[in-house]
């Protein structure tokens, strides 16, 4: 039997299972703190910098005529991808009755909140004028002034704010039962928390019903929410007549992308979170290697997408455009470009495809990868195109600041940070869907044994 | 006589028993409560449903109310303060459908949400302090039974249960 099918799940015991997915909301280890710390200190160093651009202007984050978007509308790009790992991924493994999934689908579905929110910031920090954000909201004023409805950037906004809504809500659903877990094991406060927060849940049978029936249709009302948000992103870009951005295939593509860049993220907090939280009875090496065959035909799809693209630009041969696919393949950007092709299909597709070389830590290099090739793509896909216009007086090449770096690099620290907040707050594994699972693999297995007695 | 019993069952298949003994002893379903740390759905309900779940026709509802609300927004909005648009339609049906799109799923998710709350009398704090108890945590199966009596007690102590102080 392959090593990754290995099911060490017999001797878990419903104690056990409770003592052990429950210990990082109930004790606190040293490494929790030095996690909050470090991810900490880099998120109020990216606050100094978003404070000192405030203060100066939005010139000191090195935007300026042509690139008026550069690595904050790449973040904002790369962040909304990465979101698509969660409920996306988890609502279709619910919905298809993928039995495996079950370990997997909360540290995915806390993935998507988190990927989102830090995503929804960067328009704002974008702006400049971050305070004026408020006028993108569609609300009564006195000037009878609305936002433009056939802009795509509104179509952000709303399509951003309905998937944050909905994937809050479908994380906090099934999160109920295992905040009224919480609540019966924890003393002092947190018993009072987790009392409010589980809502006086005591698991009747109406309660579970209704539940399951809710969760199941919020998992068949998110995937459709979840393609028309990368498909809106796209169009941010495809709407304009700007070279190698005005492509019909723009939206699917944003959306392959971000759910290979979605898998890559969640098969990476895995991997972190079951050597820190010692899970490696819960997230088992089946999980990788289900995870990784996923992510392989993804990016197989990636590099089908990127090649009909850069093929039928090339084709064409118009010359706007093709000084835009010549600093990609052969000009300044060159080196970024061949680096997000190793990184996101040449080294990631053999070991992926491989059994020998499908292990843990060479699943996790190749999802390392794939998240950097798949920053970089977003990034090849902004600036290149903006630095090189239609109208060649107005070219320039591209240069960053330590404020945009600075906060590029806050928001990584802070995802890190909400993320380990949420395993201290939260049973990153969903205890009751887990025990289910068990219980069905119990009776499957059972019914396997069973038959051959039958037909004796 | 006590108002209310509390047993707990090790096993979901005594349980499932103990419910089925109490009702032919003509305990009233609605007096009777099932609860667990885990859904054990898989074999059929415990107590029969009287009551069929309406969440999808709510979702379906919100759905079309979000929809309608979404066109509402951009049609009068713009209307409100019609500006120069060269020729082309102030509320174009493509651009218009996508922010309709959006608000009709917000609207299927806040009307699932908050039908699914209201069939599983959500948020009730004051439930889990009268007939609950934190013993379910790990496992069992604890039946509730309001008003069952001394037949009640018997039935659910033969079945094999535990009683628990609520």
């Amino acid at each position: 039997m392959n090593k990754l099918m290995e099911q060490p799940t017999n001797n878990l015991t419903n104690e056990r299972i409770n003592r052990d997915l429950l210990a990082p909301v109930l004790t606190t280890s040293w490494r929790f703190y030095v996690v909050v710390a470090i991810s900490g200190a880099i998120v109020a160093w990216a606050l100094f910098a978003w404070g000192w651009q405030l203060y100066h202007g939005i010139g000191v984050s090195g935007k300026r005529r042509p690139e008026f978007w550069s690595l904050y509308i790449t973040n904002f790009v790369f962040w909304i991808g990465i979101s698509h790992a969660g409920t996306l991924i988890s609502a279709i493994l619910r919905v298809t009755g993928a039995e495996w999934r079950r370990p997997v689908t909360r540290c995915s579905e806390a993935i998507t909140v988190f990927a989102l929110m830090i995503g929804a910031m960067f328009p704002i920090i974008h702006l400049g004028r971050a305070w004026l954000f408020y006028w993108l909201i569609p609300y009564p004023n006195e000037r009878l002034l609305w936002p433009n409805y056939r802009s795509p950037l509104m179509w952000d906004f709303f399509a951003i704010n309905t998937y944050l809504t909905g994937s809050l809500i479908y994380l906090y659903l099934p999160l109920i039962p295992d905040l009224a877990l919480v609540r019966d094991k924890a003393r002092g406060w947190r018993r009072g928390l987790y009392s409010v927060l589980s809502l006086g849940w005591r698991g009747t049978q109406t309660q579970w019903q209704r539940l399951e029936k809710a969760v199941s249709i919020m998992a068949v009302i998110i995937i459709p929410v979840a393609v028309s948000v990368h498909t809106i992103v796209s169009w941010d870009f495809a709407m304009t007549l700007n070279p190698m951005w005005n492509s019909t295939i723009f939206g699917p593509y944003f959306v392959v992308g971000a759910i290979f860049s979605g898998i890559a993220a969640l098969i990476l907090a895995m991997s972190v979170l079951r050597r820190v939280l010692d899970l490696e009875d819960y997230i088992q090496p089946k999980h990788f290697n289900y995870l990784a065959l996923l992510l392989l035909t993804m990016s197989l799809l990636w590099f089908y997408f990127t090649f009909a693209e850069y093929l039928t630009v090339w084709y064409a041969n118009e010359p706007a455009e093709m000084a835009v696919f010549w600093s990609k393949v052969w000009g300044p950007y060159s080196p970024f470009f061949y680096t997000m092709v190793c990184c996101c299909f040449v080294i990631p597709v053999p070991i992926l495809a491989f059994k020998k070389l499908r292990r843990i830590p060479l699943i996790t290099l190749a999802s390392a990868l794939i998240c950097v090739g798949m920053w970089l793509e977003r990034f090849l896909i902004i600036v290149p195109t903006l630095a090189a216009p239609r109208l060649p007086f107005n070219w320039r090449g591209y240069s960053t600041t330590w404020v945009e770096l600075s906060i590029t690099a806050g928001t990584f620290a802070y995802f890190v940070l909400l993320y380990a907040l949420f395993t201290k707050f939260f049973p990153i594994v969903a205890v009751w869907e887990f025990k289910e699972g068990l219980r069905h693999e119990a009776k499957a297995r059972a019914r396997s044994e069973a038959v051959p007695v039958a037909a004796d | 006589m006590r108002e209310r019993i509390c047993v707990i069952f090790d096993e979901p298949e005594e349980a499932r028993r103990a419910v089925q003994r109490l009702l032919e002893a003509g305990v009233n379903p609605a007096d009777v409560t099932v609860m667990s740390s885990e859904p054990h759905l898989e074999a059929g309900e415990f107590i029969p449903e009287t009551r069929r779940t309406l969440i999808g026709y709510f979702s379906l509802a919100g759905g079309v109310l979000g929809a309608i609300a979404g066109l509402s927004l951009v049609y009068f909005t713009s209307h409100a303060y019609p500006i120069v648009t060269g020729g082309m339609p102030l509320v174009p049906p493509l651009t218009t459908g996508i922010v309709m799109y959006e608000m009709a799923a917000l609207g299927a998710i806040f009307f699932a949400l908050a039908r699914m709350l209201w069939e599983a009398r959500l948020p009730r704090w004051r439930a889990v302090r009268e007939d609950y108890t934190a013993e379910l945590a790990d496992g069992g199966v604890l039946i509730s039974i309001k008003s069952g009596g001394e037949v009640g007690q018997e039935i659910l102590r033969e079945a094999g249960g535990r009683e628990v102080p609520s």
